[in-house]
């Protein structure tokens, strides 16, 4: 190759119309006078040419109507006068994120070797992680749902687990609001605490999960309590001590298994 | 704001849906994935549309959006698995090629631009397809102009080279 990586720098300024005016006074003579770098100026014009044409086929292929379809319910879900439920739409993008962080972990794993069933039992818990990371004490901040035992009674049935506000009480903490999310086709309940300002997430899946004592872990910040018990997948989840989540779970474990 | 900005969000999104999958599926290198971090986007957009300025553009906005989703989805993914993220270059040529029949050299420069680093692929992508400046990349890349330069030089680069193998 006979022009350097500084002169394609410059030729590609030059190219994209972002050299001033001194740069480009200094390059048109050289240009000029030399062959060679007038060469590779049309090959690197021509490499960014093919490279719009291949992108515009590109937008050929979006799945353009199942986006609108997905769309035209997100937008139905969350109305455009009434003030946008927090809850609700914190929620749904739990959810969406919950479904990337799984599809990617899926695309991911085309490429890597030999992931142990350990990681693939733990990837809802993952999942949780993810998702926790978006919420703030806003969150679970307002009042206590005020249909916090319709939301209970709906997650008893999809859980197929006797739950309520006695039994969800952790130590000296009450819920404030449940909801249903799913993961992998599972159901997966969330009962979300504040301790103090900061939001704790008591979560369950139901997906036949074998039997595991409570261990304690810290992720991204976050510590995390995990244990499962007939059939069923518990995590509780917070921006708290250790010691604390260790004694909440405690707590939530001996009444809810 | 208020309510202008948001009626102007609502009605505004459905027509960056293909770019905004366009940049999602560039950024991931997977179909599903793409999809999924536009929705996300979408829901994210849709929440926050107080707080885009009106008068000002709207894809660009949702551009930025699905960027940070993106890279608190990857960051956490990183932190877990220890691993690289996926290779996005590969998905790029097997996801976004296959469906090209009908156009076999933009198929293969697709393929070209998939082998490309990631960053320069989605530098490649905000400048030379997306339009934005390069102020406007640097900004949204949080990366110097120089950086955004260098990157558009190495790929025009490399994409010669594979060009000119292809050939030979």
């Amino acid at each position: 190759m006979a022009t350097s990586d500084d002169d394609d720098r410059k030729l590609t300024a030059y190219l994209d119309g972002e050299l001033d005016e001194a740069e480009r006074s200094a390059l048109d003579p050289r240009l000029e006078a030399d062959p060679t770098l007038r060469a590779r100026l049309d090959a690197l014009r021509a490499a960014a040419d093919r490279t719009h044409a291949a992108f515009a086929a590109l937008l050929e292929t979006a799945p353009l109507a199942d986006m609108r379809t997905r769309l035209d319910a997100a937008l139905t879900a969350s109305p455009a006068r009434a003030a946008p439920p927090w809850r609700r739409s914190v929620a749904a993008i739990a959810a969406a994120v919950a479904i990337v962080a799984f599809a990617a972990g899926l695309a991911a794993g085309r490429w890597s070797v030999g992931s142990g069933d350990l990681a693939d039992r733990d990837d809802w818990r993952q999942a949780v992680v993810e998702y926790m990371a978006l919420y703030t004490p806003e969150s679970f901040g307002e009042a206590v749902s005020p249909q916090l035992g319709d939301e209970l009674a709906s997650l008893s049935r999809r859980l197929e687990a006797p739950l309520d506000v006695d039994r969800l009480r952790a130590d000296d903490l009450s819920p404030r609001r449940a909801e249903l999310l799913q993961y992998e086709g599972a159901p997966l309940g969330q009962i979300g605490y504040l301790d103090g300002a900061t939001p704790v997430a008591f979560c369950i899946l139901r997906d036949g999960e074998p039997d595991a004592p409570l261990t304690t872990s810290s992720r991204d910040d976050f510590a995390v309590a995990s244990w499962a018990q007939g059939g069923r997948g518990f995590m509780l989840i917070g921006k708290i001590p250790v010691e604390r989540l260790t004694t909440l779970a405690r707590s939530l474990k001996e009444k809810t298994g | 704001m208020g309510d202008g900005s948001k009626e102007e969000v609502r009605s505004g999104l459905e027509a960056h849906l293909a770019r905004l999958w366009r940049y999602a599926l560039s950024l991931s290198g997977a179909r599903d994935v793409a999809e999924d971090l536009v929705q996300a986007t979408c829901l994210r957009a849709i929440e926050r549309a107080d707080q885009f300025q009106p008068g000002t553009r709207l894809d660009r906005w949702l551009f930025a959006i699905l960027r940070s989703i993106w890279l608190n989805e990857s960051r956490a993914r990183r932190v877990r698995a220890g691993q690289g993220v996926l290779d996005a270059g590969e998905a790029l040529s097997v996801d976004g090629a296959h469906e090209i029949e009908t156009n076999i050299s933009a198929a293969q420069v697709l393929r070209a631009i998939g082998a490309l680093p990631s960053a320069q692929r989605e530098t490649v992508l905000l400048v030379y397809v997306e339009g934005y400046s390069y102020r406007e990349a640097a900004e949204l890349l949080g990366a110097p102009i120089g950086t955004v330069m260098s990157r558009l030089a190495a790929a025009r680069a490399t994409l010669i080279r594979m060009h000119e193998t292809k050939d030979a």
